[in-house]
């Protein structure tokens, strides 16, 4: 599950891009954005954003089945 | 039969669980995945993932736990399932018949995860309020009586359940910190009432569980629990040997079929699981358990290899050889062995990146098996890669754990392969890395497989041979890899080149000659390996210095701690938040971080500050850069690289 940066959200703060331990995260117009070949999936950025702009939660079954960040990777 | 199985024979004999027959000892062992959905439905790739460990032959399949409560207090991973209702029970079939279809022994496992619960709450619950040392887990809450009868009830719905769902037996977990664990400890369970108190009352809870269990599931249906032999817990006021032992006694009494024994718990401060435990190290408290209980034992842990469990199995020690991690790397593990081609297992490293990914709610990843999680996508080519539409020419420049990946996925799918090194060995960093302390010679089980996987395929590797940009720009190819990994960056200081500065790949290669008063410059994982390697070989006076706060901050949570107590402990000097100035005659000249100039004297400088290897470049556009040659990781990274890379063609 490689995450999924909200960017109408992210407001550029640089604290993922910092953290990232494979250093993939970039700023693309003042957006975080994963170079999403190198991920290695291991969920820090969702974990250091400040304001929850990276969306790596797991779906849930019930009502709809399937969410949006639960694609196919790669 | 088999040639693996007449070298094994014990472990290819007929088991027994009560009295069911399993096809040989070997049992894969229960491991959170985060597969599944959120709300505790099974999801798709769960069953993918059980259907590869079926098909991979081992005798007995274990679930993953499922947590028995509505409130999700027991849930302590966000994609762990659920069987608090019915609702649950087609998705947990979807399992137990796949798991059947390959001829095993299906086995649900129950788990309450008690204080490391609670993954979505902001509390968890246990038998007394006792704080939580690790900071990624919340405070607890004591359980009044009615909650702990509930909950005991909870766990025989689920038992019942399991039944239903066409399970051939079930499983109790009460290990490293879970509920039942919780209540068993005198660390964690400070009650007075039935519950608590004496050794008696700390194994009522899991004792009235599994009695309850009994007498719900009737006489013959195998009952399984998990049970710490030693909480390694000695520090803060935990069970003794002997008093653990005696708990277990009264708990298995009550109708346990078979003991699933374990050591430690989350929060022990000792080393249970890493590569500094030799394998085989813990077997002495199966066998404890086998002589003071008479009961059938089996046992995970450090076991990764076939001939330790032969033995074990052999002298009677263990009824079967439990494996997780190792078969989390390769699912087909026991026909491996069966079929006597032990090189070919994908070899579990014990680098725990499988735990880390766990604890930050994330899929659960491995470094050596990027196809974890992907068993159902023929791409992933879990079951073998499809030969490719046009076969290419494929040129790949370094025969590190990256190139050989990349080369031996390239060849399985038809493609025509030449690897070129420069060394006259392959395995590049992974070859100097295992020649560090404490079981790091492991790393040569991962370069070793890699090797025979690209022999086996047809793959050419010409080893003692360097590339220069001339053949480079000459070779006649389809496509062309750079996986040349790292080197000390010897221009990110002035003095980088003086003739006291060395790198570290060649001290740890053993290629030069060191001072005996060191200094490694470098903060991150490869620094700390130097530093554990001089410490290991003695007689240096080392120093560690860097501009980070913490050393290693790359490494595995659950490594680093004992690295950095190693370090301590070996009175290697750490200038945290020093940054170095320059290189000289005399040493590094670094500033602290008010700014205060320090020299740090030594004979020799270790640069351990890796960065890409760019010896090589090229504006050919069939060439693509790979492993730590585009960016320096850990080796799983290196490894996912060349997996993607060959997934590509």
């Amino acid at each position: 599950m490689i995450p999924l940066i909200d960017a109408f959200k992210c407001n550029g703060c640089g604290v993922c891009v910092k953290r990232c331990p494979p250093q993939v995260i970039g700023l693309v117009a003042d957006r975080a954005a994963i170079v999403e070949m190198l991920c290695e999936e291991c969920g820090i950025c969702a974990e250091v954003c400040p304001i929850d702009a990276v969306i790596f939660r797991l779906p849930e079954y019930e009502p709809h089945g399937v969410h949006e960040c639960y694609r196919a990777t790669r | 039969m088999l040639p693996g199985e007449k070298k094994y024979p014990h472990v290819f004999s007929p088991g027994k669980l009560g009295k069911l027959e399993t096809k040989n000892r070997i049992k894969y062992a229960s491991t959170e995945t985060n597969f599944n959905y959120r709300d505790g439905f099974v999801a798709d790739k769960e069953v993918a993932y059980m259907e590869a460990q079926a098909r991979g032959g081992a005798g007995m399949v274990t679930t993953q736990g499922a947590y028995t409560d509505p409130g999700a207090e027991g849930k302590g991973y966000v994609g762990m399932m659920g069987i608090w209702d019915d609702k649950y029970i087609p998705g947990l079939k979807k399992i137990a018949d796949v798991i059947r279809k390959y001829d095993s022994v299906s086995v649900l496992q129950l788990m309450h995860c008690g204080r490391v619960g609670g993954v979505e709450l902001d509390y968890t619950v246990g038998p007394s309020v006792v704080a939580q040392r690790l900071p990624r887990f919340r405070e607890p809450r004591e359980m009044t009586v009615e909650q702990i009868e509930q909950c005991i009830e909870q766990h025989v719905l689920g038992a019942r359940r399991c039944i239903e769902a066409g399970f051939d037996a079930v499983e109790i977990s009460g290990i490293v910190g879970y509920l039942l664990s919780n209540f068993i400890s005198p660390y964690t369970n400070q009650r007075t009432d039935q519950f608590g108190g004496d050794l008696k009352g700390r194994a009522e809870f899991p004792r009235r569980i599994v009695a309850g269990i009994r007498k719900e599931v009737g006489e013959d249906y195998p009952i399984i629990i998990r049970l710490c032999g030693d909480e390694l817990l000695h520090d803060r006021g935990g069970n003794t040997v002997d008093d653990t032992l005696e708990i277990n006694r009264t708990i298995c009494g009550a109708g346990v079929t078979m003991l699933s024994v374990t050591v430690g718990w989350q929060e022990s401060p000792d080393s249970v699981i890493s590569r500094d435990i030799p394998q085989g190290h813990w077997m002495y408290i199966a066998e404890s358990m086998k002589k003071n209980l008479e009961l059938p034992v089996c046992m995970a842990y450090r076991l990764f290899q076939p001939e330790q469990p032969e033995k074990a199995i052999a002298d009677g020690t263990i009824e079967f050889w439990e494996s997780c991690r190792a078969m989390i790397a390769d699912p087909y593990l026991p026909m491996k062995i069966a079929e006597d081609r032990q090189e070919d297992i994908i070899p579990c490293v014990a680098c725990n990146l499988c735990l880390a990914r766990l604890f930050r709610d994330a899929e659960l990843n491995c470094a050596v098996r990027p196809s974890l999680g992907h068993e159902s996508e023929p791409e992933y080519g879990f079951y073998g890669f499809a030969k490719a539409e046009k076969k290419k020419k494929v040129v790949i420049v370094g025969a590190g754990i990256t190139g050989m990946q990349a080369g031996a996925i390239c060849t399985e799918k038809g493609h025509d392969v030449t690897i070129y090194e420069k060394d006259d060995h392959v395995g590049g960093q992974a070859a100097t890395a295992s020649n560090g302390p404490w079981g790091d010679e492991e790393f040569m089980r991962l370069v070793n497989y890699l090797k025979v996987r690209c022999e086996k395929a047809g793959a050419v590797i010409e080893t003692g041979k360097e590339i220069d940009s001339e053949f480079l720009e000459s070779i006649e190819a389809d496509e062309i890899a750079l996986a040349t990994g790292a080197v000390p960056d010897r221009d990110q200081f002035a003095g980088g080149h003086g003739d006291n500065v060395v790198s570290c790949l060649d001290v740890m290669n053993d290629r030069v000659e060191i001072g005996k008063k060191v200094c490694i410059v470098g903060w991150k994982g490869v620094a700390i390996s130097v530093a554990l390697y001089l410490i290991d070989k003695g007689g240096y006076d080392v120093s560690i210095v860097g501009p980070t706060k913490k050393f290693g901050l790359d490494v595995n949570p659950s490594y680093i701690w004992r690295y950095i107590k190693k370090l301590r402990q070996s009175g290697v000097q750490q200038y945290n938040l020093h940054t170095i100035k320059e290189i000289t005659s005399e040493g590094v000249l670094a500033e602290d971080k008010e700014k205060n100039g320090v020299t740090i004297a030594c004979d020799t400088v270790i640069l351990a500050n890796m960065a890409p290897n760019k010896a090589l470049t090229s504006k050919r556009s069939n060439v693509a850069v790979m492993g730590d040659a585009l960016i320096t990781r850990r080796g799983n990274g290196a490894l996912l690289d060349g997996y993607r890379y060959g997934m590509k063609w």
